[in-house]
């Protein structure tokens, strides 16, 4: 069908210093923004539900979750840094980076709630009868259960997060999206610069999926409350 | 040779007295086993002992330890869970963790790791748990999983054992299992005081004791 076409790969040469880095931005937002935004969001559903206005707080959760990422990503980036805080305007990665952190967690949040209300009375019943304090029935009876619960739709979650670095372009983050624009529009060979990232979206992607598919059927996840 | 004393033992839900005055004393080393019909408030009087629940009224000693009175507990709930082991009606192993990492979580906690390694070996012999310590709670039947809860409950040497209808979830085979190994992981600990909750009359004929019967939320002879 494109036989007519005279693919050609090699003006992409030039820009594989540039590729590279953009993988690099692209698995730096995707990384900090999982890690911080597990961090936030499960210290947070630690301790939302317990205060006076916790319902309140879970449905504030619940707006932050309804707002579509590519908005979210605008609001961060556009937001009045200076005039609100006295801080300068956020870059695109750091916005890119504080908005998908924002997102994950509050996706923990709701995902960490769900498990501790999940988890049988009898759970609790356990480890105080074997004498254990209240921190030691959180650490060693409750929370490896809570990890197993939350732990395959947090990695799906990561590998949706990994796909959705490529909306980062919009503000200008320099990731791979970022790059295939700039030299499919430089050399008019956009098929080529979309095939390459999409093999790259490939190869960081699938990894982590087969990753998850193996936890999600293994017995260490299914051993839980 | 005090034992387990409860006077005037009161437990609330709602406006109903699930328990309404139960007085009950077990010697050191003596068995006592409550029958009682589903409902009758028999898993209530054991998780009130081991202040999984709180009583409404009522004064609780161990071993002449007063633990509570009234509504308010006198000493550390795990100091005197310490001294207690529970025995569920469910299968409560931690199931991320073996059946030794059960036994010695409880054990870790309690007893010390010293004295833990001296008599974990005959408790596993005496349960028949020998070869079964690193398997998981999914990959232990019933009855192995039930002798594991023992085990757990023991390693401790509590001076109190409570057991909440621990065989009525197992087959006939398994129930007759559990109580062997029962009766010979006590003669390990003769000193310890046994509480146990039935409705099954072989149960409570296999086990020995002093029999009482929960009925309106008290205890009758």
């Amino acid at each position: 069908m494109m036989s007519g076409y005279d693919w050609d790969f090699s003006f992409l040469t030039p820009y594989i210093g540039a590729l590279a880095r953009g993988v690099c931005v692209t698995i730096w937002i995707a990384c900090a923004s999982f890690v911080v935004g597990t961090v936030i969001g499960t210290l947070a559903s630690a301790f939302l539900p317990r205060t006076k206005f916790g319902n309140a707080m879970l449905l504030i959760n619940d707006a932050v979750r309804a707002v579509p990422i590519l908005v979210l990503l605008f609001m961060v980036y556009y937001f009045p840094w200076k005039m609100a805080f006295g801080i300068k305007p956020l870059g695109p990665i750091v916005a890119s980076i504080v908005a998908f952190t924002i997102a994950q967690a509050a996706y923990t949040v709701d995902l960490a709630v769900g498990a501790l209300r999940g988890l049988p009375t009898r759970a609790w019943e356990t480890g105080a009868s074997l004498g254990l304090s209240s921190t030691e029935i959180w650490r060693k009876v409750l929370a490896p259960s809570v990890i197993r619960l939350m732990l395959p739709a947090q990695m799906a979650f990561f590998i949706g997060i990994i796909r959705l670095t490529s909306i980062t372009s919009v503000i200008g983050a320099p990731d791979v999206v970022f790059v295939a624009q700039t030299t499919g529009n430089q050399s008019y060979r956009a098929i080529e610069a979309w095939l390459v990232v999409g093999l790259i979206y490939i190869l960081l992607v699938t990894p982590v999926t087969v990753l998850a598919r193996r936890l999600d059927q293994s017995d260490w996840v299914k051993r839980r409350w | 040779m005090v034992g387990l004393d409860i006077q005037g033992l009161v437990v609330r839900r709602g406006s109903a007295n699930i328990l309404d005055g139960v007085d009950l004393h077990i010697p050191c080393g003596g068995t006592v086993v409550v029958v009682g019909e589903s409902g009758a408030g028999k898993t209530t009087l054991l998780k009130a002992i081991d202040l999984l629940i709180s009583p409404a009224e009522g004064v609780m000693s161990i071993n002449g330890l007063k633990y509570w009175e009234g509504q308010r507990v006198l000493v550390r709930p795990e100091a005197i869970r310490g001294d207690i082991g529970f025995v569920f009606q469910e299968i409560n192993l931690v199931p991320h963790l073996t059946a030794l990492e059960n036994i010695e979580l409880r054990a870790k906690v309690i007893a010390g790791r010293s004295r833990v390694s001296a008599e974990m070996s005959d408790l596993l012999s005496a349960l028949d748990l020998v070869g079964k310590e690193q398997r998981y709670p999914d990959e232990l039947s019933g009855g192995e999983a039930q002798r594991v809860a023992i085990a757990r409950a023991l390693v401790s040497a509590p001076r109190l054992l409570l057991l909440d209808e621990i065989t009525s979830a197992l087959d006939v085979l398994n129930q007759e299992r559990v109580l062997a190994s029962l009766k010979k992981a006590r003669e390990l600990y003769p000193e310890i005081s046994l509480l146990a909750v039935t409705h099954l009359s072989s149960f409570s004929e296999s086990i020995g004791g002093r029999i009482l019967r929960l009925e309106a939320g008290r205890l009758f002879d």
